[in-house]
């Protein structure tokens, strides 16, 4: 079933195929109902003669035979041309309707025909002397109104015994095919998840609505040509309506329902319904109102809306007794005056609150004028913003310490450092002529630079951290900070083999930051590009404006895989190789960036491969 | 020949410093606190003090105080403080140069050599006109030369011109588009950035740490300035 549920076709088939065996079951059970109601099993030669039908053509005729014809017949002055025409219409060859006329002696005056067999039909006008007798020929075998209803009688008769196994296969089909369309129901081809139709989007409401109308029209369209179609005998025509009446609603009453059977599954049966839009709509509408106005405005409106009702039912029944009304009056009073002062509490700790939570740790709320847990609310906030201001001060004087330690300790390394650099010096100019020992001093000098390269980084990077240093913000012209910069760096990145390439940018850019400590930043950032830039790559440095913004980015490709964030990057003593074979100390983008947001300015960093991106926003000047 | 007092209370460093100026043709004088190097200067004619700051006892600080009373002697400081703030008051206070540790004995021995200079010849000859001097550097106009300490510098025209141009008006500061046009004579079109190079390169041939120029200074935003000094 699954394999070749769900398509469009097949959903379109299904319907088009539960029509159908719907129709099928509904004629199988009128013709059981038939069958048993004339009696068509048990005497199916007279079934259809003994039928209110058969009973009601014969009445027309021979009303129409008895008015027209047999006036006609009867008049002093007959036209021979309409009564031609009767004698032609009433022949053996074009109707199964026969009949006599009799006066009051038994003569014939009129007669048609006479069928071998014949029914006759419990039928008599009797009227002015003259009595009408009916029959109708057993065979019917002219084509008239007879014909298409004993066809009917005799089918009926011929399939009786089809009918009821008819009837419960296309029962059982139809519930077969019912059930696959629920089941069915959005679902689509491809997913097993739910998913609305384009029938389902509809809300239901109108689409009860909108399927409703549609039944509505049919039978308003339907009723009057079925009318006219049975009284002219025209059964054909009329169950031919009736079939395409009755498959057009059954239609539509299955779309509903396998839409209501989706909405269940999607769980959209109340949501998607223009009631429920309209008064979610309006109910946002008024939250939103609501939630603009302040806290005291907003219960004044309620107490207001309840007093009124409140006022309008006691006027009702207090009945002029005035006492009921005056005390009502003065409760409501001090409702309404313990209501405002609750809510000038509640706002005032509320405005505590949005402080706290906006970082303002010294906001303190005024709680001497409070109702009771009010003001134990108002003292637990108080106590949080307090505990947190203790909390921040402490992480600060430890910070503060762990700088001033380290800046401490580097200065204590600074001298005996000094005594390693002049005495591995002093060796190197002697005249040794062992290699090894040559080499040997030569690690001793490379490392001793880099130990000193250290306490340099580490210091500065404890400064930058601490707060120690404080920018000195001037207007500077980006273009020569750049130039200037790069043509610094011009020997090394040569040295280096790798080019820069520069964005052209307008001359006239200026920023809002402090001389000394940008070019901190810029050496930082062109160091790391001369450490970490695979050689033979280029490095871009672009100026981008925006908006009074503008941001320097620096990419180049790394020489060492970049497997690590560019959070973590940015970390004190973070190295992109994870090694640290190369000479850097992993403090030049965390001085780097220190310095940067010392100038109200911010550094951002981005990893993609190996391709390093870093960003420098300024405030435009 | 020159005498030079080493001051410092660490014993490795000193003998190391001795090790270099005595190597170069000084005659050095050592003391491991402030008290006894001041008393080496009454007793001594010293030509220069390479003094450290932080010593136990009477501090570099304290001590050169004291030297200024007496002597106009040169004075190095030795400081292994970075913060400006104390390289600002040790100038203040009556320094000439101040060297920050760990140093480069390279550096030390040039610093050296440039203060003695500037000491020694203070107010001596008259130069001839085309001879601008600013610090240890002399730049003459006519013979196209630069010599900084009395040692020849060998520079490209371009960079003679440039550095002609801020000595010429030493204090002001030029922009690379300003530079470009003085010294190329013809409008930048984005051609400033090879200023900057030049000036590195400039750099790298007169200071004696190009990292922290004490003559030839970027001003970050602005241009390059020559150091008013003397």
């Amino acid at each position: 079933m699954k394999n070749m549920s769900n398509s469009l076709l097949t959903k379109v088939l299904a319907y088009l195929l539960i029509t159908i065996t719907a129709l099928t079951f509904t004629v199988a059970v009128t013709s059981s109902v038939l069958i048993k109601t004339y009696d068509i099993d048990r005497n199916p030669d007279m079934a259809f003669f003994k039928s209110s039908i058969c009973s009601d053509i014969t009445t027309d005729y021979a009303m129409d035979v008895y008015n027209g014809y047999f006036t006609q017949y009867i008049s002093a002055y007959p036209d021979e041309q309409a009564l031609e025409d009767y004698m032609q219409y009433y022949s053996e060859e074009n109707t199964n309707f026969f009949f006599e006329i009799t006066d009051n002696s038994g003569k014939i005056i009129l007669s048609s025909y006479t069928a071998q067999y014949g029914y006759k039909v419990p039928f008599a006008i009797n009227q002015g002397g003259y009595t009408m007798t009916a029959y109708v020929k057993k065979d019917i075998s002219a084509s008239d109104d007879y014909r298409f209803p004993y066809n009917l009688y005799n089918f009926a008769y011929k399939t009786r015994n089809m009918l009821i196994p008819l009837a419960s296969v296309s029962l059982v089909m139809t519930i077969l095919i019912f059930i696959y369309l629920i089941y069915s129901a959005a679902r689509k081809k491809e997913h097993d998840k739910f998913e609305p139709g384009f029938i389902d989007k509809i809300p239901f409401d109108l689409l009860i609505l909108l399927i409703g109308g549609m039944i509505a029209l049919a039978v308003l369209v339907i009723q009057e040509p079925a009318r006219a179609l049975y009284s002219e005998y025209m059964y054909e025509a009329l169950v031919m309506l009736l079939s395409f009446g009755f498959a057009f609603i059954f239609l539509a009453l299955m779309v509903l329902t396998v839409s209501f059977a989706a909405r269940i599954k999607l769980k959209t049966l109340f949501r998607n319904t223009l009631v429920y839009i309209v008064a979610r709509g309006i109910f946002r509408f008024i939250w939103k109102i609501l939630s603009k106005i302040p806290l005291i405005w907003k219960l004044l409106l309620v107490i207001g809306f309840v007093s009124f009702i409140e006022l309008i039912l006691m006027l009702f029944m207090a009945r002029g007794s005035f006492t009921p009304v005056f005390f009502w009056f003065m409760i409501r009073i001090a409702v309404v005056v313990l209501s405002c002062f609750a809510a000038l509490n509640m706002i005032k700790i509320k405005k505590g609150g949005e402080a706290i939570s906006l970082g303002n740790l010294n906001y303190r709320i005024d709680n001497r004028y409070m109702l009771n847990d009010f003001k134990k609310h108002a003292e637990n906030l108080n106590n949080i913003s307090k505990g947190m201001s203790n909390a921040i001060n402490e992480k600060m004087k430890s910070e503060h310490f762990k700088s001033e330690l380290i800046t401490n300790v580097s200065h204590d390394i600074r001298t005996p450092l000094t005594s390693i650099i002049n005495y591995v010096d002093l060796l190197d100019r002697q005249n040794i002529d062992d290699a090894t020992s040559k080499e040997y001093i030569e690690i001793l000098k490379r490392q001793s630079a880099r130990l000193k390269k250290l306490t340099d980084d580490l210091i500065e990077a404890s400064k930058a951290t601490s707060g120690v240093i404080t920018a000195n913000m001037e207007k500077l012209n980006l273009k020569e900070i750049m130039n200037q910069a790069i043509g610094e760096y011009s020997t090394k990145l040569t040295e280096n083999d790798i080019e820069p390439v520069m964005n052209d940018f307008s001359s006239d850019i200026h920023i809002l930051a402090d001389g000394r400590l940008i070019w901190r930043v810029m050496d930082n950032m062109l160091e790391n590009i001369c450490k970490y830039s695979q050689p033979g790559t280029r490095a871009y440095i672009t100026v981008e404006q925006q908006l009074n913004r503008v941001r320097i980015c620096f990419k180049n490709v790394s020489k060492y895989k970049l497997n690590i964030s560019a959070d973590e990057l940015m970390e004190r003593f973070v190295r992109g190789d994870s090694s640290r074979t190369g000479e850097g100390s992993g403090l030049g983008l965390s001085i780097a960036k220190s310095l940067t947001e010392i100038m109200k300015g911010a550094m951002l960093l981005e990893i993609e491969g190996d391709l390093f991106k870093a960003c420098l926003v300024f405030d435009k000047a | 020949m020159y005498n030079i007092l080493i001051c410092d209370d660490d014993y490795d460093i000193v003998s190391a410093l001795k090790i270099y100026l005595s190597s170069d043709d000084y005659k050095t004088f050592t003391a491991y606190n402030g008290k006894r190097a001041v008393e080496i200067i009454k007793e001594n004619k010293i030509h220069l003090v390479l003094l450290d700051i932080m010593m136990p006892d009477v501090d570099g600080i304290t001590a050169m105080v004291e030297i200024r009373k007496i002597s106009n002697v040169p004075i190095i400081l030795l400081t292994a403080k970075s913060e400006d703030n104390d390289k600002v008051l040790g100038l203040n206070l009556g320094a000439d140069d101040y060297i920050t540790k760990p140093f480069n004995p390279v550096e030390v021995l040039a610093r050296v050599k440039s203060q003695l200079r500037r000491y020694m010849q203070l107010g001596a000859e008259t130069k001839p006109k085309s001879v601008i001097q600013i610090g240890d550097i002399e730049l003459d106009d006519d013979a196209k030369t630069v010599t900084v300490a009395s040692e020849p510098i060998s520079l490209t025209p371009i960079e003679f011109d440039i550095l002609k141009l801020l000595m010429q008006n030493p204090g002001k500061v030029y922009s690379t588009k300003q530079i470009y046009s003085e010294v190329w004579k013809d409008e930048p079109y984005g051609a400033e950035n090879t200023v900057a190079v030049h000036i590195r390169h400039i750099r790298e041939k007169i200071e004696i740490n190009p990292a922290e120029p004490r003559y030839f200074k970027v001003v970050w935003g602005q241009g390059y300035k020559m150091e008013r000094q003397g």
